[in-house]
């Protein structure tokens, strides 16, 4: 069988996001690779459904668009709230969503960690370089991850000029420091402490 | 992430955001309020990825069209709902990132562009700590997403063997905080 193009993939996308989030739940990994191959499998090939098809992804395309209009209306007046992020669109709501499991990289810490970081040091490094941080000078770290970029900069500053700030975008938490962490005095490279739930 | 950076005006002889401003959800008052913690003179530093280079050992551009080709196949979305970080794409200039920073109030300003080159394990660079891998993972589940990991990783070692070279570009660019 040949795979669902992008439009066909678009089309049953809209009128999953029109289920309820109960369904969507149970219909969840394999199941829902099923039911998109049923709905190709069915509904494409057969050309008497085609009308009814163009009607149901109508109504898809009309029922999505007319929940996310009464959704960004409530928007207006309160504090965003919506813990689906499915039904965010950055584009229209001119604003971020609010930040859900996955948005956040807490939800691949350990992965992140392990694979990512080490491959930004070279970043880091060439940053640190080119702010030329006098010795006696004091820098903050913004968005400070697993801190790398701020335990390169202590090595040039030293630790007690150095200020680490971040938020965990799954907690809510900001993380600050004034001085420097313990883990940055010393000499020692940035450990697991601030490592997980920051930026 | 912004606003309300918690330290008092002109704290910082240098403010530091490596790969950090493109998740900022206000992209001009985030960078407003680095500068209003930077003393009179302070270098703010930043890092932004470039656009990709054009060059013949960057593998990361192939392999990510056939991972593309096995996400189509198991069914996935090609993209995200929303962007993590929403001013990726728009920082990839040099012009625009010039330009946000000059709305800040920096002044003199530097962008140099880097390449840096990484050699990744198949598995590891299927590992899905990007975005999209992020949003993938969350809305499949465990299970599709191994079933699309083993297919891609079987696809990525017939082409390139066990690794996969990426090279990306990254702004590295500085500017002065203009004295009063």
């Amino acid at each position: 069988m040949d795979h669902p193009s992008d439009d066909e993939l678009e089309h049953v996308s809209m009128a999953w996001r029109t289920t309820s989030r109960h369904t969507r739940h149970q219909l969840s990994g394999v199941r829902r690779r099923n039911v998109l191959r049923t709905f190709r499998t069915v509904a494409h090939p057969v050309r008497a459904f085609n009308g009814a098809l163009r009607w149901a992804n109508e109504w898809a395309r009309w029922s999505f668009n007319s929940s996310r209009r009464n959704w960004l209306t409530s928007m207006q007046i309160s504090t965003p709230q919506s813990t689906d992020a499915d039904e965010c669109d950055h584009r229209v709501m001119k604003r971020p969503c609010p930040p859900v499991g996955w948005l956040s990289y807490d939800s691949v810490a350990e992965t992140y960690e392990r694979v990512a970081v080490h491959g930004f040091e070279p970043m880091a490094l060439d940053l640190v370089a080119a702010v030329a941080i006098s010795k006696a000078g004091s820098v903050l770290d913004v968005g400070t991850g697993t801190g790398l970029t701020a335990g390169l900069a202590s090595a040039a500053v030293g630790s007690h000029g150095v200020v680490i700030w971040g938020r965990s975008v799954d907690s809510n938490v900001e993380s600050c420091s004034c001085p420097a962490p313990d883990y940055l005095r010393g000499g020692h490279g940035p450990g697991p402490a601030v490592s997980r739930r920051q930026l | 992430m912004a606003p309300g950076l918690p330290f008092p005006d002109a704290s910082f002889d240098a403010v530091v955001a490596n790969l950090a401003i493109s998740h900022l959800p206000d992209l001009d008052k985030g960078l407003a309020d680095m500068v209003r913690v930077l003393r009179a003179g302070g270098r703010l530093g930043v890092t932004a990825w470039a656009p990709d280079p054009a060059d013949p050992e960057d593998q990361g551009a192939e392999a990510d069209d056939i991972i593309a080709c096995v996400r189509s196949s198991c069914g996935l979305p090609a993209r995200a709902p929303v962007l993590g970080a929403p001013w990726e794409d728009q920082l990839r200039s040099r012009t625009e990132l010039r330009d946000a920073l000059t709305r800040a109030g920096v002044v003199g300003i530097d962008a140099q562009l880097h390449a840096y080159r990484r050699t990744f394990l198949i598995e590891d660079y299927l590992c899905g700590w990007g975005g999209l891998g992020r949003y993938l993972r969350w809305r499949a589940g465990d299970q599709p997403w191994r079933e699309f990991t083993d297919q891609a990783a079987a696809s990525l070692r017939d082409r390139f063997g066990t690794t996969v070279t990426s090279i990306k570009q990254a702004w590295v660019a500085t500017g002065l905080k203009s004295l009063p």
